[in-house]
């Protein structure tokens, strides 16, 4: 269980580093090491979370390059219906990669909640959050 | 099946003589009584016996009925509108008498001047200014031709009469005429338990026994035509209730077609566009790179969502910018896994609401309400069981009341809140703890919170919050001490707080909150973690098993933190309960209650410092 924990906490960590870097800034080598944590994934049965992965790699190297993502995209969610989807030309290798970074980043912050202190707005927090 | 149907095929729209015959028809002893009573129904009887003549004057939407020459009354195709030149207030004999003698007279149906516009009515002559007397001979179903054979074969001929159409597998049809917010109302009150009483002779009669409330349906379809004992708005939303009752008595469910007509929600798709675009620019940019006037966009952005009708993206976007300015200001409270969740959760609701498709309930949960809506229960029995001063991210700064309710066995709330994000917005905590209770005049909120509570006709929203609109009347009862309460579902051992029951994944709205009464024997050990900056209180229950109370600082609640901290304050508190929030690993303590007391730790405490 550790392990899997620190392996979710891992892919956290490049979530947030990914977030406070910009997407823009993923380089065509971190988008390689990304898809191969896929097969850690796999490892743990998490075909799902592996389907993320490598369709965020995708994503990623399509929006570097100039790309077009073929086919639906980004994966639906399992159990909700496929729904009329965004037009094509509209949705482009950047929107793309933002959607399936943050299935991915939703994910991995779901699958780590369990354990974890629960964050939202009904948190009272001190002064300083407005103004 | 319906009259609509045949006469449609005949004409667009009977006329009024026809539309008035029809419902004259429909008038059978059980629905007049129903709708006045036995007594007025005898009386009118017995003066029609004793020779009373009523003449008609048929208008376009209505015919005046003078009734011995003096009485006159105006009647319409339904006993909704109606008047009299007689001073009574609600239906008079008049009333009835006008419908007995129409219904008994045969030379009443037979109107020339209506009969070549009209193939309803049989061809024949009388004067529109008919006198009639009750006869009791004519026929009325043979007067308006085939479309009537059905109808009258439902309701005055067939014994008994069918009911079947209020039990039709489809809901919608039925729902058709209802106001969106009359079965909204409905559909809430489904939540409480009523007992039904259900009587059938010409009509089917639902009793809903709590409200003491009779609705009849007759044995045409048509839910709205049914009578109620109440009048006005109400009449409507308890035509629904009893409808939907008595669907569900009988083994139907309702949800889904509710869910649907309930649930209508309209945005623009334009403003998820621009939202996503914003998003997707932040995201692509990151954090490290963003300029602080993206805070005036983000702003911005939350009015356009307002206007574009999505309420929960607009809260969204103002508890996205309360973080980012915690992040620009380099604050302790700043945390990257919120940042990445709020943005994360919030593309994806808009990329879902952009591609449409979702069921009715869980859109509407994405595009949230601009002001939830309120339902009117008629008796509600509320025990006080803590308060709790709060500030978001997202600029609101507020009181939480903890109610619970032994009625339906559940938490309800009250929330007395205030935005601050607009310029000078300020909530004062103790000035309002303090200040009068919106329903009771002399009831302070301080003491609001730790009494035993009788509402009634309180408006409720779904999720339990009640409203402060007046109208509501309040009682303050005996205080039971907590021991004495059942408390289902909130009563928790220490033990049971760390187990991990319940847990159910939320993608789109935020998890519900989890409280819970904690049964208490003391206090062992109390210290301040500098680091992480939270007093913690060490407890422990009964058996033994301990439990951290976490309460975290800030500068607004120093007092009540460094009074907490004292053992003083708590070395003589004894079996005693907690209401606590669980936040996964974390017990935040809210109040402690013993007996009929209850101390609210931050509202109470704080004030006790002050004086």
């Amino acid at each position: 269980m550790q392990t899997l924990d620190s392996y979710l906490s891992s892919l956290q960590d490049w979530c947030e580093e990914a977030l406070l870097r910009g997407l823009d800034q993923l380089s065509l080598d971190e988008l390689e090491a990304l898809e191969q944590r896929a097969g850690k994934a796999e490892a743990w049965q998490l075909a799902y979370l592996a389907e993320l992965l490598r369709q965020t790699a995708q994503a990623g190297r399509a929006a570097r390059l100039g790309g077009r993502l073929s086919g639906s995209s980004v994966p639906n969610v399992p159990n909700v219906p496929n729904a009329p989807g965004v037009p094509s030309d509209q949705y482009d290798g950047e929107s793309a990669l933002a959607d399936a970074f943050c299935m991915l980043s939703q994910y991995v912050l779901l699958a780590r909640e369990q354990g974890e202190a629960r964050s939202d707005d009904s948190e009272p927090e001190e002064a300083g959050a407005t103004e | 099946m319906g009259l609509r149907a045949e006469g449609g095929e005949r004409m667009s729209e009977p006329s009024f003589r026809t539309r008035f015959e029809r419902f004259v028809r429909q008038c059978t002893e059980d629905y007049l009584i129903r709708h006045a009573n036995k007594g007025l129904y005898n009386r009118a009887r017995k003066d029609l016996d004793k020779g009373a003549e009523v003449a008609y004057d048929f208008g376009d939407g209505s015919v005046v009925c003078r009734i011995d020459g003096d009485t006159v009354c105006t009647l319409t195709d339904s006993l909704d509108q109606w008047s009299c030149s007689c001073p009574s207030p609600s239906i008079c004999k008049h009333v009835l008498m006008a419908l007995l003698a129409y219904s008994g007279s045969a030379d009443a149906v037979v109107d020339a001047t209506e009969g070549g516009a009209d193939d309803a009515n049989i061809a024949g002559a009388s004067d529109s200014t008919g006198v009639s007397q009750a006869s009791g001979a004519a026929d009325m179903s043979q007067a308006s031709g085939v479309a009537d054979v059905s109808q009258a074969s439902g309701t005055v001929d067939m014994s008994p009469p069918g009911f079947g159409w209020m039990l039709q597998a489809e809901l919608q049809p039925l729902l058709r005429g209802f106001t969106e917010t009359a079965l909204e109302e409905a559909w809430f009150r489904l939540r409480y338990d009523e007992t039904l009483e259900v009587k059938r002779d010409t009509l089917l009669t639902v009793r809903l026994t709590g409200s003491q409330v009779e609705v009849s349906f007759r044995a045409e379809p048509g839910p709205l035509e049914a009578l109620c004992t109440v009048k006005g708005k109400e009449a409507e939303i308890c035509k629904a209730e009893a409808l939907l009752r008595y669907r569900r008595q009988q083994g139907l469910d309702d949800t889904a077609a509710l869910e649907r007509a309930t649930h209508t929600v309209r945005y623009r798709i334009e403003a998820v566009a621009a939202c996503r675009d914003l998003i997707g620019e932040l995201l692509r940019i990151g954090l490290a790179r963003l300029p602080e006037s993206t805070l005036y966009r983000l702003e911005t952005m939350a009015v356009t969502a307002r206007s574009g009708g999505l309420p929960e993206v607009e809260r969204r976007l103002r508890g996205l910018r309360g973080e980012l300015e915690l992040f620009f200001g380099r604050h302790v409270r700043f945390s990257m896994p919120r940042m990445l969740q709020r943005l994360s959760a919030l593309r994806l609701t808009l990329r879902q609401l952009e591609r449409g498709g979702l069921p009715p309930l869980r859109q509407a949960e994405l595009v949230g309400s601009h002001r939830s809506r309120y339902y009117t229960v008629p008796r509600l029995r509320l025990y006080g069981l803590g308060a709790e001063p709060w500030q978001t991210a997202s600029g609101y700064r507020g009181i939480t009341y903890y109610l619970y309710c032994e009625d339906d066995g559940e938490l309800y709330t009250y929330n007395d809140v205030r935005p601050t994000y607009y310029e000078g917005g300020a909530y004062d905590y103790s000035a309002h703890y303090t200040a009068s209770s919106p329903w009771l005049a002399g009831l302070d909120m301080r003491r609001f919170a730790r009494a035993q509570l009788v509402f009634r006709d309180i408006k409720v929203s779904r999720d339990r919050r009640i409203s402060a609109t007046s109208g509501a009347s309040l009682e303050v009862a005996t205080r039971m001490p907590v021991e004495a309460l059942a408390l289902p579902g909130l009563r928790c051992s220490a033990a049971g707080l760390s187990a991990p029951g319940g847990y159910a994944p939320r993608l789109f709205a935020p998890a519900p909150e989890r409280l819970a009464v904690v049964p208490l024997e003391r206090i062992v050990e109390r210290h301040f973690d500098t680091a992480g900056q939270q007093l913690h209180l060490a407890a422990q229950d009964e058996a033994q098993t301990g439990v951290v109370l976490s309460l975290p600082y800030s500068a607004e609640w120093a007092r009540a933190i460094k009074r907490l901290e004292e053992p003083s304050t708590t070395e003589r508190l004894e079996y005693f309960h907690a209401l606590v929030r669980v936040e996964g690993q974390t017990v935040r303590p809210i109040s402690f209650l013993k007996g009929a007391e209850l101390t609210n730790l931050q509202l109470d405490l704080q004030d006790q410092g002050r004086r």
